[in-house]
């Protein structure tokens, strides 16, 4: 309790001798700090692990380990508490992309070791159905929908497609109900995300533009043309405020949207210095921000300004006495290669994780300072 | 004691009379001292006994020869004395016995003198007497003759008031009334008399209610208006509604003369009509302002000096009419009725505030009229200071009359608010030029020409600093003189708005711009004026101020501030420009690495042209920040190495590796550990400290490696792709080195492609260094010939 109050020390697990790319938590667990990290191996064995952070002994214990046909390349969780052990995984064969469902076996049931004694065994990933296949560099990943879990995006560079998923007994069936072209000439999906507030409505990154779809009619909603000097790397909703969005991208920056009014960012900052890889939210205090880059860092962000909790403006006390509302909070420097995927845990408001191309995956805390800022 | 204290005082007489004193006094100063042969307290033994003790014979001789020189002269000088005595006091009694025998002389003439007096005084006696009869018969015909006349006047007056008030001559009706009042009231009691009175009341009520009736005529004359309310309150008007309505009469009017000056038209077809008038003024303002008076002047001085000449004599007129007419003794009310209860005699202060408000409320709109006039856009600092000149001119006399109603200060303050405004205006002009100025300046269409155009640009922006210099300075020195203000505070406004117009450009520099080119010239801009623009300020400010003592307010503009903004604009832009050159490389490469199936390529035939791009970019990246940031040896692109220099280390351990051992799984966690050994982590953010050509390069090619890393970690690469990789990055080792300060960065950018390549290869199957030479060969002379 202590080690997590003080937030000082560092927890890091390392994927023994494997490359990686992916890290998510797990969405359908809101109790446990857990993260699925798979890696992205492309001659030797792939695995996915289930971690679990523990705050009282500020451990970070492998909980269950997976073998995986394939190296990972992407990787969605079900966000519905029911079917946690859900999984979506894009996966290169060497000559193509494919897309499965599995299942996590045992994962809901597994409790935690006390102390981390290595990997535990590789188990086997039920795989429930199959969804595509695309060609080498083409497959995108799925996007999960948070509010209607059976809603799932599978995004890839030329098609965007709208699947309902059934779960049976043994097996799912998926039923694709919409599929679009990028909307813009020349150019292909880079990223995507649903937006909470709007169960139909998908944030996509095409090219340098960063659009809204309404997925009934596929139609466009929003188009915000030149969110980006290059490739959209990474959007997120604001979890709190409707139609604010952030995005990253290539140009090594982060800005922040009004979708209503795509002429001007909200706020632009220079995030890294090579590209950010990717940003986010956390999920309930919508004023931090995550990011990571190929400069190897991650780094948590103020973005007052912007949020739903905005500074206010104080006749009494003009000057911010914190400095700016806006701003660094704090660079994490542990990481010794390009980082490549943050996550915030789906259970603790103050927990997030990040990924290193080596395997390393390091797990922090928002600085007590920054936490005790916001809530009181 | 008596004979003594006698014969002290008879000394001190006489010793006053020959001149003793000091000497006397000096004695007393040592008095007590038994010593000294001169005082009265010398004791003859203890001197002797002193000198016999301590002297010697030799010198007990001198002084006793000494001594009786001394007695010698003492007693010649006693008999002198007493030789003068006697000589004075024989002459003294031949005097005497003179003055007796000439007194006897005078006493009979006195007597004579007596009495011819007497005589002289009968005689008037008589004369005066015999004529008094007659001089009391005078007085009486006098009086008589007095008498007579009043009653003639008595009698003729309802008469002549009646031809005056037909005359109109009603100063002199009203004169009349007043004289005849007073004997009148004398004489009431008799009927006859009292006829007249009513008549004469009658006519002068009557007189009353014409005057009452024609001050309330508008049309009514400003001469006359002042006459009439002096006949209206010596007929017992109300004096406090009487004064208020002629000061509101004047004020109208005055307020007229105000309103309809600035002949709207007359102005407008003046400064339309010579349109180029201001402009020739301002170049002419300075001898013209110099030599003063009755130049042409400009055409908004022109205007307050004629709305001053028709404003201030009304003006003085009106308050000298005041002080004539009604400051005076209040006249006494002529019409005993009308006056009544209801007219309370002002007191001279209540007169004297009222006029007082009046004058300030009409300077205080005159002031106002000037003033807007004179902030009128095209009214440049030389006709702005003429008008100034103009205005407090006029209002010298009217101050001098009445200090106390503070209008001098109110001008000066109107004149002050307005000369800061010009100042305002003329600098924010000069921020708006140089704004402007840095605008224009778009990315250099010719590269050869950008040196020059940032030196025409830095040329430019010290002509206008000094235009404005120049336009300001009669705000300055003549202004404050004119005004009696203190000049440096106008002085350091000047620099401090100085200082923010130049601060202006480093901000406008700093705007975002869409392309490079022109960031990188707005970064030479601010260079240049780090290098000299900035330190030609307070040389032109001393130049313009010190000759007026002012040149301490010369010191407040901070240039060594100014200088730090400038350098953080320059360095904020230059690394905009490297960002922004890296991300139009890494566009590049990420674009190719995409485009390509690696998978299944044709083996490399050749360097591709994606480093064709890299390099042919950075070369001409490196000729123009190379004139932007002159004064650095210009390295030559194509390196003149051989090309077996540079063969990588980590490239032939590997290629070893992969060589002596076939089984990848094995052989993986080896690998690995010489990868980490050798990516090291390479630091991407800018490098601290001065910007170079070199260094600014060197971040480019860095930040672009590194995007080709990443983009190389992203792809499946067949055997070809990989080989097709590894030919890239060998030209780019053989040639980019010799143009980066951190070589070592680049290098492990390069090995890491490589590793993470065969990482990322199904089939790693390295080129032999051997086979890639005459392809990197080939494409070194490629681009040798097209860089020149």
């Amino acid at each position: 309790m202590f080690a997590a109050a003080g937030g000082a020390s560092v927890s890091s697990y390392q994927l023994p001798n494997k490359q990686a790319r992916v890290l998510v938590a797990l969405e359908g667990d809101t109790d446990r700090t857990r993260f699925v990290v798979g890696s992205t191996e492309l001659k030797g064995d792939n695995e996915v692990h289930v971690l679990q952070f523990n705050e009282d002994t500020n451990e970070v214990v492998c909980l269950k380990a997976f073998a995986h046909p394939n190296e990972v390349w992407s990787c969605a969780t079900c966000p519905a508490p029911e079917h946690a052990e859900l999984m979506c995984t894009t996966y290169s064969t060497g000559s193509e992309l494919k897309t499965s469902l599995w299942r996590m076996t045992g994962v809901a049931a597994a409790a935690a070791a006390e102390t981390s004694t290595g990997p535990p065994p590789l188990s086997q990933l039920d795989e429930l159905a199959q969804l595509g296949a695309a060609p080498l560099g083409e497959h995108l990943g799925v996007i999960w929908n948070a509010v209607l879990p059976e809603q799932i995006v599978e995004l890839c560079r030329n098609r965007l497609s709208l699947v309902t998923l059934a779960h049976g007994a043994v097996s799912s069936s998926t039923a694709e109900s919409a599929a679009t072209a990028p909307p813009i000439e020349g150019k292909s999906f880079s990223c995507a995300r649903w937006d909470p507030h709007h169960a139909h409505s998908l944030g996509v990154g095409c090219g340098g533009a960063l659009l809204s779809i309404d997925t009934r009619s596929m139609k466009l909603a929003h188009t915000v043309a030149e969110a980006h000097s290059q490739r959209v790397r990474a959007v997120d909703y604001n979890p709190n405020k409707p139609y604010v969005v952030l995005s990253c991208g290539d140009d090594y920056a982060i800005r922040y949207w009004d979708l209503r009014k795509p002429s001007d960012a909200l706020l632009s900052v220079k995030a890294h210095s090579h590209w950010t890889t990717s940003a986010c939210y956390n999920r309930f205090h919508d004023q931090l921000v995550l990011s990571s880059g190929t400069d190897y860092l991650v780094k948590l962000w103020r973005a007052e300004s912007v949020s739903s909790a905005p500074p206010a403006v104080d006749a009494e006390e003009p000057e911010n006495p914190d400095g700016e509302a806006d701003g660094l909070v704090k660079a994490f420097e542990d990481h010794d290669t390009s980082v490549f995927a943050v996550a915030w845990s789906a259970a603790d408001a103050w927990i997030f994780a990040s990924l290193s191309l080596d395997g390393k995956t390091v797990i922090n805390h928002v600085p007590p300072a920054e936490k005790y800022k916001i809530l009181l | 004691m008596a004979s003594g204290g006698g014969r002290v005082r008879a000394a001190s007489l006489l010793s006053s009379y020959y001149g003793y004193q000091e000497e006397a006094k000096e004695t007393t100063t040592n008095e007590e001292d038994d010593m000294n042969i001169d005082s009265s307290a010398f004791t003859v033994d203890k001197y002797v006994g002193t000198m016999l003790q301590y002297k010697s014979l030799e010198e007990l001789v001198h002084r006793g020869n000494a001594m009786v020189s001394e007695i010698k002269s003492l007693d010649s000088d006693m008999q002198m004395l007493v030789y003068e005595n006697y000589n004075k006091f024989i002459s003294a009694t031949d005097t005497i016995r003179k003055m007796k025998h000439r007194v006897e002389d005078m006493e009979s003439q006195m007597i004579e003198l007596e009495k011819n007096m007497g005589t002289i005084s009968s005689a008037s006696e008589s004369v005066d007497s015999s004529l008094s009869a007659r001089r009391g018969q005078l007085e009486k015909l006098n009086g008589a003759k007095k008498n007579l006349t009043k009653l003639q006047f008595l009698m003729d007056l309802p008469a002549r008031l009646q031809r005056c008030v037909r005359d109109e001559q009603f100063e002199t009706a009203v004169d009349d009334f007043r004289k005849a009042r007073r004997i009148l009231r004398a004489v009431g009691n008799v009927s006859s008399f009292r006829g007249i009175e009513d008549e004469a009341t009658l006519i002068i009520k009557r007189l009353a209610q014409v005057l009452s009736v024609r001050i309330q005529q508008p049309a009514l004359q400003l001469a006359e208006l002042g006459l009439t309310t002096r006949l209206l309150l010596q007929l017992g008007g109300n004096e406090a509604v009487l004064l208020r309505e002629y000061l509101g009469r004047r004020r109208r009017a005055l307020h007229d003369v105000l309103t309809t000056f600035p002949p709207a038209g007359v102005a407008e077809t003046g400064s339309g009509g010579e349109d180029n008038a201001p402009v020739d003024n301002a170049s002419t303002a300075a001898p013209a302002a110099a030599e003063e008076e009755e130049g042409e002047l400009s055409a908004a001085a022109g205007d307050v000096a004629r709305l001053g000449e028709a404003f201030v004599p009304q003006l003085l007129e009106l308050l000298a009419e005041w002080q004539e007419r009604f400051v005076g003794e209040t006249p006494e009310p002529v019409l005993p009725d009308a006056a009544g209860a209801a007219a309370p005699s002002l007191t001279i202060e209540a007169k004297e505030s009222m006029i007082l408000d009046a004058l300030q409320e009409l300077t205080g709109s005159y002031i106002e009229v000037c003033r807007r006039r004179l902030q009128e856009d095209n009214v440049d600092p030389s006709s702005l200071l003429q008008g100034v000149r103009k205005l407090v001119g006029a209002l010298d006399e009217v101050h001098a009359l009445v200090p106390q109603a503070k209008i001098m200060q109110r001008a000066t303050r109107a004149a002050e608010t307005l000369a800061k405004r010009a100042m305002d205006s003329l600098l924010q002009q000069l921020q708006d030029k140089l704004s402007a100025q840095v605008k224009d300046m778009q990315g250099a269409t010719n590269s050869a020409s950008l040196q020059e155009q940032l030196h025409e640009a830095g040329k430019a922006i010290s002509a206008h600093v000094l235009d404005a210099l120049t336009a300001t300075a009669p705000l300055l020195v003549p202004m404050c003189k004119l005004l009696n203000l203190r000049a440096d505070g106008m002085a350091k406004h000047l620099v401090g708005r100085l200082y923010a117009a130049l601060l202006g450009l480093a901000k406008t520099a700093r705007e975002s711009r869409a392309t490079a080119d022109s960031v990188l010239v707005r970064a030479g801009l601010c260079l240049h004026m780090v290098a000299t623009g900035v330190a030609q300020v307070p040389a032109m400010l001393k130049a313009q101020l010190a000759p007026h003592g002012l040149g301490g307010a010369a010191l407040g503009f901070d240039s060594a501030s100014m200088t730090r903004e400038m350098q953080a604009s320059a360095d904020a832009l230059l690394e905009r420009f490297v960002e922004m050159q890296a991300q139009k490389l890494s566009l590049e490469v990420t674009q190719r690495m995409q485009a390509q199936n690696w998978l299944k390529c044709p083996p490399p035939r050749d360097v591709n042209l994606l480093v064709d791009r890299i390099v042919r970019e950075l070369r001409g990246m490196q000729g123009l920040v190379a004139q932007v940031l002159p004064g650095e040896p210009i390295r030559s692109m194509m390196t003149q190495g051989p090309f077996s220099s540079a063969r990588s280390s980590v490239q032939l351990n590997l290629v070893q590796r992969r060589e002596s051992s076939q089984q990848p799984a094995s052989s993986s966690a080896i690998q690995k550990d010489l990868q980490r050994m050798f990516a090291r982590k390479i630091s991407l953010s800018a490098a601290a400290g001065k910007p170079s050509v070199t260094s600014m390069l060197t971040h480019v090619a860095k930040l672009t490696l590194k995007t080709l890393v990443e983009e190389v970690r992203l792809g499946t690469f067949g055997r070809e792709g990989f080989q097709q990789i590894q030919l890239d990055c060998a030209f780019l080792r053989w040639v980019l080195p010799s143009n980066v300060d951190d070589e070592g960065a680049v290098l492990a950018l390069l090995d890491e492609a490589i590793i993470s390549c065969q990482e990322r290869c199904i089939d790693p199957a390295a080129f032999e260094h051997a086979d890639m030479e005459p392809f990197c060969e080939a494409k070194r002379k490629q681009l040798a010939s097209m860089l020149g």
